[in-house]
């Protein structure tokens, strides 16, 4: 039992992450209709400026917030340079694009960054903190805890704001929100921004458990779209719990079957759900945060 | 004279190759209730989707106060001032009725008499301020038509458009909701209502237009219509003629139009 505690104590904070990852498919798909298979690009993006920025001296605090910034203008780059001026065309279409720029980004960060994975030790140094028998890294207490803020934030902004209310009208019927002068290129170019951050946020946390390299893009943006499709790729709290509870598979998989387990535990998990089960486990929550 | 609020000349609409607008001149005057009256498939639809913005024409032009607006999109055309509720209502379901009542003002969202115009929707539709905090898509068909007109009134438009307002409601609901049209037209809005419901529409139109398969068969001020033998056999169930349309009526009335009475 003390063992798959230890499990799920080392697989929360990757699933935390793959969680974030996966909200932001989830509020790129409702507001314009496409999955954007960039998303984790801007995570490994935002990682890998902040691993530099702290090697070039800056603080930890500006370094990671730059880094943050850095992912949510690829996001912006994305939509404006690529998915606008596109928008006529039809939503597959669309998400091959989105393809495109993951590989136009994971070769720039070859360029930059070369192939040697780097990183930086995690916030709070020390030893692991032992909660009912399970050792838990004090980095993944700051995954948990930076995922949290995260989901309040955007609880926040969907629930309090206007701007949040109108994406999630656009997201409900284009045409009707439309009347209402609600722009949906505008409410696109929100959304791929919050995506991008929320992914940069993700990386910066996750660089002292992982390291940052220039491919984490591909494996870290499937898992984020796996999470996102247990949730049924409309609901962002869907997304963080499948997110989590991917994480939780992968770690229990690896430690009971073998290390090779961990991708194959994702893409299984992934051709069942889309087979099985599209509509997601938590079907019926539409892009509700309540 | 003054140009009429909202003009539209040789309207062409079509959806991929299929024309559903050919040729439609109308017009709206300030201060006007005016009707377009026509069966399922006529292209009322399609009409107020063009000018409001939501459809490109594919020729014509659309002119409001004489100036052109032909192919603006529809979040341009709310802040000209011409709002659309349309068919099949289409209120935002998962949010509550004071969102979608502000998301109605989203343009305006940083003027200050916001407050001030939802207590002005909620003074014309009472029920809504009752049901403010509930979700849209719990409110009955009528409160529901109720909420989209009052949203699209948050935009504060001059011309209000409403696209079959009477679908799937009961008779005293459809009275009281063409009821309230012309209390707006007593607060100065503009409305052009289009109704598959000919009777509905008629009681409350300064004037309308009869369209059929894209085109206007016929138009005319209220009275005139209403004793029309065309539109009470095609639209007004007078005979059994129901769902013929103006023309197919026009030869079955042995008196030709213009010999009436």
């Amino acid at each position: 039992m003390s063992e798959f505690l230890q499990f799920v104590a080392s697989g929360i904070g990757q699933g935390a992450i793959y969680g974030l990852v996966g909200v932001g498919f989830v509020i790129i798909y409702n507001v314009t209709g496409i999955i954007n298979f960039a998303q984790g690009h801007y995570l490994m993006l935002s990682a890998l400026t902040a691993v530099s920025l702290r090697e070039a001296g800056l603080p930890a605090v500006p370094a990671l917030l730059v880094a943050i910034v850095a992912g949510a203008l690829a996001g912006v780059v994305t939509d404006r340079l690529v998915i606008n001026p596109a928008r006529r065309h039809s939503p597959l279409m669309l998400i091959i694009l989105t393809v495109g720029v993951a590989i136009a980004l994971e070769g720039l960060a070859l360029l930059i960054w070369g192939v040697n994975p780097r990183r930086y030790g995690p916030f709070t140094a020390g030893p692991p903190l032992e909660v009912a028998g399970a050792a838990i890294s004090r980095q993944t207490l700051w995954v948990l805890g930076v995922t949290l803020a995260m989901a309040l934030a955007l609880w926040w902004f969907f629930q309090r704001t206007l701007v949040g209310k109108a994406m999630q009208a656009c997201a409900m019927n284009r045409d009707a929100a439309r009347l209402q002068a609600i722009n949906p290129a505008q409410m696109s170019l929100y959304a791929f921004t919050m995506a991008a951050a929320v992914a940069g946020v993700a990386g910066v946390v996750l660089v002292p458990i992982t390291s940052a390299y220039y491919d984490m893009g591909v494996p870290f943006g499937l898992k984020g779209f796996t999470a996102a499709v247990i949730g049924g790729l409309v609901s962002p709290f869907g997304a963080l719990a499948g997110g989590l509870s991917l994480g939780v598979a992968e770690a229990v998989g690896v430690g009971y079957v073998s290390s090779a387990m961990a991708e194959g535990v994702a893409f299984t998990v992934l051709a069942l759900m889309l087979v099985l089960r599209p509509e997601g486990l938590l079907a019926r929550v539409r892009m509700r945060w309540a | 004279m003054t140009a009429p609020l909202l003009a539209t000349r040789g309207l062409h609409a079509a959806y991929g190759r299929i024309l559903a607008l050919r040729g439609v001149d109308l017009e709206v005057y300030q201060g006007e209730v005016v009707a377009v009256i026509g069966a399922n498939g006529a292209g009322k639809t399609t009409l107020l989707r063009t000018v409001a913005g939501l459809m490109a024409p594919s020729s014509g032009r659309i002119l409001l106060e004489g100036r052109e607006v032909s192919g603006y999109p529809a979040e341009e055309m709310v802040r000209l001032g011409v709002a659309l509720v349309p068919e099949g209502r289409q209120v935002f379901y998962g949010l509550s009725v004071w969102d979608n009542l502000m998301l109605g003002a989203y343009h305006r969202r940083r003027q200050a008499s916001l407050r001030r115009d939802v207590e002005e929707v909620f003074a014309l539709f009472p029920v809504l301020a009752e049901r403010r905090h509930q979700a849209a898509g719990n409110l009955s068909g009528g409160e529901q038509q109720m909420l989209a007109i009052g949203r699209a009134l948050m935009a504060r438009p001059r011309l209000l458009m409403l696209d079959e307002p009477s679908l799937g409601l009961a008779p005293k609901v459809v009275r009281d909701v063409m009821g309230r049209l012309l209390e707006l037209r007593a607060r100065g809005v503009t409305v052009l209502v289009a109704e598959q419901h000919a009777r509905a529409a008629l009681a409350i139109a300064d004037r309308a237009y009869v369209l059929e398969r894209g085109c206007i068969a016929l138009s005319g001020n209220r009275e005139m219509l209403l004793e029309e033998p065309a539109v009470r056999t095609a639209y007004l169930g007078g005979q059994v003629q129901k769902g013929k349309t103006i023309s197919e009526a026009q030869m079955d009335a042995s008196t030709p139009l213009t010999n009436e009475g």
